[in-house]
């Protein structure tokens, strides 16, 4: 694990480095449209807060990676692998904050009845519903993260990635938010009060679920908890299915597996080790391709008893 | 697009009648004028003529909060907290007292955007730079 990366997902790192400076540089656009379009639309403002908080997982993933990379020190003779777990849970809090944030924001203008006004700007002498522009701002800024969003799930997945895969759910929530900000403010635009505010509690529900289970899954890697699934906290079917294969092995052993970014760690309790040592890949019951995820097996002898 | 979620206008057009509420100290503003054209045009515009009633600055935003006004016009300091609760058009006229700058200017009920949108154009028909 102190090498930079598994040959196996070495493009798929050089990828998903491509796609966090291209999603800087897209959302950072999109900001700046948002920004100059907001007026005090709700939906507007729930989209802006979200595109702007969208680059923090982008930027999380490159410090993790270039930490990775980092040679084990005499003060982390383990490596830098949990700088990853550390960047995970940095990406989700910002995506539960801001699920948070922007549902009690819209919850609280729809108990208020607050009537929002969008009033209209002079464009080149004509006089332009502010709305239209809106909609224009929001539109644009539905494209890229709808593309990069799609980009990212499958690297994510082979590089078994959750700061990516929490990037691509960020993405997912931003063209989402787009869309039902063009809904909300069409919506005001029929004289409809409550349209904006009740578009942006539904976004921002659904980004607070979305942000509760990435922050259920850090918390569990950093716990030493069992290898989660990519957006689920429910076991890895690969780990599940080493668990199986090391029990077969060493039936009268207690297995237990733990997440150190992206790596799974085995632990064989109660067991000798093996004379002549193991070789990992040959335990590896899955795909062969994603046999680096196995990174280190140990043995914890009868004698030391159970911790 | 954009229609007014109390539907000021089609109120307007029905009974051809803007409420207006001209804030009492606006009389001594060098831009009372203007403020007099803008209700005259706006009312107009909207198919209404305007019943003007007089008061403080206080008890006419509070009316037009309470939608029994659809339109207070007066002289603003744009720091004041009513500029959250009402919609502000941008300044007709603006002058300075002291450290504030007053605007010339006219306050609608938020939410009417379709009205707002309709005094926006003849505020700026007659605004002028300050």
């Amino acid at each position: 694990m102190t090498e930079p990366f598994p040959t196996e997902i070495e493009a798929d790192i050089a990828r998903a480095r491509r796609l966090a400076w291209w999603t800087i540089a897209w959302m950072t656009s999109i900001v700046i449209v948002m920004f100059l379009a907001m007026g005090s639309s709700q939906a507007m403002r729930t989209a802006f807060v979200e595109d702007l908080l969208s680059i923090v997982p982008s930027v999380v993933l490159l410090i993790a990676l270039k930490l990775e990379c980092k040679e084990p020190t005499r003060l982390f003779p383990h490596g830098y692998d949990r700088a990853h777990s550390i960047a995970f849970l940095i990406a989700a809090t910002a995506l539960t904050i801001m699920g948070a944030t922007l549902l009690f924001e819209a919850l609280r203008t729809l108990a208020m009845r607050e009537h929002i006004t969008i009033p209209s700007v002079f464009l080149f002498g004509q006089q332009v519903w502010l709305g239209w522009v809106m909609v224009a701002a929001l539109l644009y800024s539905v494209v890229p993260p709808l593309i990069l969003g799609r980009m990212k799930l499958p690297v994510a997945r082979r590089a078994h990635d959750e700061v990516l895969h929490t990037d691509a759910l960020m993405q997912k929530a931003d063209w989402m938010t787009g869309l039902a900000g063009v809904g909300g403010v069409i919506g005001v635009g029929l004289g409809y009060w409550w349209a904006d505010a009740a578009a942006a509690a539904v976004i921002s529900a659904s980004i607070l679920q979305d942000g509760v289970k990435a922050l259920r899954s850090a918390a569990a890697e950093l716990a030493d908890g069992v290898p989660r699934a990519l957006g689920s906290s429910d076991m890895a079917a690969d780990a599940d299915a080493l668990a199986k294969e090391l029990k077969r092995r060493w039936p009268e052993g207690e297995i237990r597996l733990r997440e150190s970014g992206r790596y799974i760690l085995a632990e064989v309790h109660g067991v000798n080790p093996p004379p002549g040592g193991i070789d990992l890949d040959s335990l590896w019951p899955c795909e062969p391709e994603r046999r680096w995820r196995f990174a280190e097996l140990e043995f914890v002898p009868p004698e030391r008893g159970a911790r | 697009m954009p229609r007014d979620q109390q539907g000021t206008l089609e109120r307007i057009a029905e009974m051809q009648e803007v409420r207006v509420g001209v804030i009492a100290a606006a009389a001594q503003s060098p831009h009372f004028a203007r403020l007099r054209d803008f209700v005259e045009r706006s009312s107009a515009a909207a198919g209404g003529r305007p019943r003007v009633e007089d008061g403080t600055a206080e008890a006419l935003l509070l009316r037009l909060e309470a939608g029994q006004l659809d339109l207070v016009v007066g002289e603003f300091d744009r720091a004041s907290p009513w500029y959250r609760r009402v919609h502000l058009l941008p300044p007709i006229a603006t002058r300075s007292e002291g450290d504030s700058e007053i605007e010339a200017t006219a306050a609608a009920r938020n939410g009417e955007n379709g009205w707002i949108m309709l005094i926006e154009r003849e505020a700026r028909a007659l605004s002028t730079p300050s």
